[in-house]
């Protein structure tokens, strides 16, 4: 019995003092974080790392989700800091911000035109090294400065940050952008040869107001920001990767010259390198299924052939958005599409001894485009709204 | 931390050394003891800061000497 | 008699599971073989192979003695004095290993926890295995099966889950590397974890039915293989060349679970698997410490080792590496080397010494 009762006391001391967690960390003591923007700024030779970072506000947001406040007041802050390194940026947040930031939450990595430029390696070491950051995160590259990015509005979004990683997300939509994660972009970033591309994105106006829009991507040779693909270019890469989920092929019709629309709704891709005699050449097999969507011009499909004519346009169509794509990597000397690693996965042998030079055997390498393109459906009608 | 250590190795020698009494298993007792005061010297002289020969390195040193003696 | 030390006994079943968790302990946090990359999961079988293959000869060697553990038949085989010098060198194995274990786990704990400091997760670690080996083997091997079973469900969410981030590409080419540094690299993956079994013949002398000992072995250590293989498949193919960077790449595979925005954050689930598995290895490592070291100073009771020895293990947890990167070298380049005596050299020559000289169980008892 008395035994039992200094096992109590013990207990209860030992549980009162270590209760709770050594890290333990409340939602009043964090800032979280729903997007980072990384900049450079530069002074002569002096070059410092400048971080945006748009922070929730947890109280405002469950206030104002019943009655709006005219948007006078913003669900979240705006922040920015600088230091040596990324880490020493993030660090000086707490000069200004009163609360550590919290980076569970992260939604997107917006990295400025310049500070891409000059190389993402070391900039991204960070958000792979840290534990609190999650590889999930979008990365994407904006023309001019992030800061400007995460000021600015995104689709209908509370909060910007969660808008610029639904328009990630909804891009798929319109396949004319590469929405890239962190990880997959480190996992890229490792290869000695491929060039990975990211979505690119820029301010426009609406309504007399900031916004944000996806437009085209931006890819890196060597970690560095290389150029900027268009929304064309894009796409082109996109079917190379067989990444393209869904978009718009619009056609022109053979009669009359006006357009019709075939909606994509699936996409499949194969890259097939072959070595002989020392060089090297790629086929790319494209396989598409689509349904016509809308048609403007009054065009009849009713008859096989008819439709068949469609298909060819159709599969013209992709084939010179990749040829643009292809045209565009070829120029600047970059593998966006990943051939390089095709080739070493294919021919691990005699890769070693390409691999140094890739970058001047990439542009002259043979590529074959084939594109299986089908229409399957055309909707609830069968005819145009013609009269016969 | 010092106060932290002889209160916890205090709490283990009170937890095992009644019952080994009451059974009279000296020997048990002298082994309880002999490797409880080891294991409360090392860590003192851990805690005041007294650097302790770390194992691992002797095994290092230990394996880089067989595998220089291998012809490898 | 070892009877003296251990009254308890255990089931094939437990053993097998037992054997399959402490397998899968700390090694599906840090995979074995990594610089084999893509062809990681290759080697790991290689490994698994080679594992098989020491697990069959523990067992023999254990059947040669049915009832004994090491420390008492070593006198036998090599001699009064070698044979105690030698109990005491693989007691050190497994005390060495156990702060190792300890080390490990508490390193990852900190890795997510920086500001904490490391003896709070070695402390609370070491106490609940400290009470796992004071209440025996029985209890240990207990919490086998459930143990397993917790793994291999959480397996399975992980994977099907994860299914749909694998990329077929990530494994080729397959096999790009020499023909040395595989074999090397594999040898690395059944010393770590295959052949660190070598313990448990300190604990086969508590199986119940002696026939089944090496079906119910080997079954363990094909179960607990096989759940780090299709782990090691899973990070290849998800992270891709990322896995290389990863310290802990089986955790950041499952940080990339996402369905839906909904099911995310899974990595609680895997780092419960971690805690249980290292708890698995951990006690058995420290039983058996504690166990041989009662035996070989002809105590007549174990209990009153276990919280001197698990304070000791604890301070050598915290002494063994001054820096991960040290932990890192050792892992990957001495372990293999310096687990090689215990693991293949002493067992081996246990068992020609006692097959040729035809040394048995008799020879024991008449003595």
């Amino acid at each position: 019995m008395k035994k039992n009762l200094i096992l109590l006391c013990i207990i209860l001391a030992v549980l009162l003092n270590s209760s709770g967690c050594w890290n333990q960390r409340e939602l009043n003591t964090i800032a979280i974080a729903a997007g980072i923007g990384i900049d450079v700024e530069k002074s002569g030779t002096h070059k410092k790392i400048k971080l945006t970072a748009q922070i929730v506000r947890p109280a405002r947001l469950s206030a104002s989700s019943g009655e709006q406040k005219g948007g006078s007041s913003s669900q979240v802050l705006v922040l920015d800091s600088t230091g040596d390194t990324v880490f020493d940026a993030v660090r000086n947040f707490t000069m200004l911000s009163s609360r550590k930031l919290f980076f569970p939450h992260n939604q997107v990595i917006v990295i400025g035109e310049e500070a891409a430029r000059d190389g993402v390696r070391p900039l991204l070491d960070f958000f792979v090294r840290d534990h609190e950051n999650r590889g999930r995160v979008w990365l994407l590259v904006c023309r001019g400065k992030a800061g400007d990015i995460l000021r600015a509005k995104a689709g209908q979004e509370e909060i910007p940050a969660l808008g610029i990683a639904q328009l990630e997300e909804a891009g798929a939509a319109a396949s004319r952008t590469r929405p890239m994660r962190l990880h997959e972009f480190v996992n890229n970033l490792l290869s000695k040869t491929t060039s990975p591309a990211v979505s690119n994105i820029e301010l426009v106006k609406q309504e007399d107001k900031k916004a944000v829009k996806l437009s085209g991507s931006a890819f890196f040779k060597d970690g560095k920001l290389a150029g900027f693909l268009d929304e064309t270019e894009s796409r082109g890469l996109l079917w190379v990767e067989g990444k393209v989920k869904s978009g718009i092929i619009a056609v022109s019709s053979p009669d009359s010259g006006e357009k019709l629309s075939l909606e994509i709704i699936r996409a499949t891709s194969k890259v097939i390198p072959h070595l002989k005699d020392g060089s090297v050449s790629v086929d790319v097999v494209i396989k598409e299924e689509g349904n016509l969507g809308d048609e403007m011009c009054g065009y009849d499909i009713t008859s096989p052939v008819k439709l068949s004519i469609i298909e060819k346009r159709q599969s013209e169509v992709i084939k010179k958005e990749v040829e643009a794509a292809i045209k565009k990597a070829r120029e600047c000397k970059a593998d966006i599409f990943g051939f390089g690693e095709a080739v070493q996965k294919k021919y691990p042998v005699e890769w070693k001894s390409m691999e140094r030079d890739w970058q001047e055997i990439f542009p002259e390498i043979e590529i074959k485009v084939a594109i299986q393109a089908k229409i399957r459906r055309v909707g609830m009608t069968v005819k145009p709204l013609e009269p016969e | 931390m010092i106060l932290l250590l002889v209160l916890a190795f205090i709490g283990m020698a009170l937890f095992e050394a009644p019952g080994l009494v009451r059974r009279r298993w000296w020997r048990e007792l002298a082994v309880f003891a002999a490797t409880l005061g080891l294991a409360f010297m090392l860590s003192l002289m851990r805690v005041i800061g007294v650097d302790l020969p770390n194992p691992n390195k002797i095994i290092t040193l230990l394996v880089h000497m067989f595998l220089n003696v291998l012809p490898t | 008699m070892v009877t003296v030390l251990e009254k308890g006994r255990i089931s094939s079943l437990h053993l097998t599971a037992t054997i399959a968790v402490f397998i899968i302990g700390t090694s599906v946090l840090l995979p074995p073989a990594r610089d084999a990359k893509q062809s990681e999961w290759l080697a790991v079988s290689a490994g698994m192979i080679m594992g098989l293959l020491y697990n069959a000869m523990y067992v023999m060697l254990a059947v040669q003695f049915p009832g004994r553990i090491p420390i008492e038949y070593n006198d036998i085989i090599f001699g009064r004095y070698l044979g105690k010098a030698i109990s005491a060198l693989q007691l050190w194995f497994a005390f060495h290993l156990g702060s190792l274990v300890l080390r490990n786990i508490s390193e990852f704990f900190v890795s997510i926890m920086p500001e904490t400091p490391i003896i709070a997760f070695a402390v609370l670690m070491m106490l609940v295995c400290a009470s796992a080996a004071r209440n025996g083997i029985e209890t240990i091997a207990d919490c086998g099966p459930l143990i397993m079973l917790i793994c291999f469900l959480t397996l399975f969410f992980d994977i099907s889950l994860g299914m749909k981030d694998i990329k077929v590409s990530n494994y080729l080419p397959l096999l790009n590397m020499s023909l040395n540094k595989f074999f090397r690299e594999s040898y690395g993956a059944a010393s770590f974890p295959f052949a660190e079994t070598v313990i448990f013949l300190m604990i086969f002398p508590f199986v119940k039915k002696r026939e089944e000992l090496m079906t119910s072995t080997l079954k363990g250590v094909f179960l607990g293989g096989a759940f780090l293989i299709l782990e090691i498949i899973r990070n290849i193919g998800v992270l891709g060349q990322i896995e290389d960077i990863y310290t802990y790449p089986t955790f950041e595979a499952v940080r990339l679970i996402d369905v839906a925005n909904i099911v995310t954050r899974l990595e609680i689930a895997i780092s419960g698997v971690f805690i249980l598995t290292a708890f698995m290895k951990l006690s058995a490592l420290f039983y058996v410490t504690v166990l041989g070291s009662a035996h070989l100073l002809k105590m007549r009771s174990y209990l009153p080792l276990v919280l001197p020895v698990g304070s000791m293990m604890i301070l050598l947890s915290l002494i063994n590496f001054d820096n991960v990167v040290e932990n890192i070298e050792f892992a990957a380049r001495i372990y293999p080397v310096y687990s090689f005596p215990f693991e293949l050299l002493i067992p081996m020559i246990s068992l020609l010494v006692a097959k040729f000289r035809r040394l048995s169980i008799n020879k024991l008892s008449s003595e």
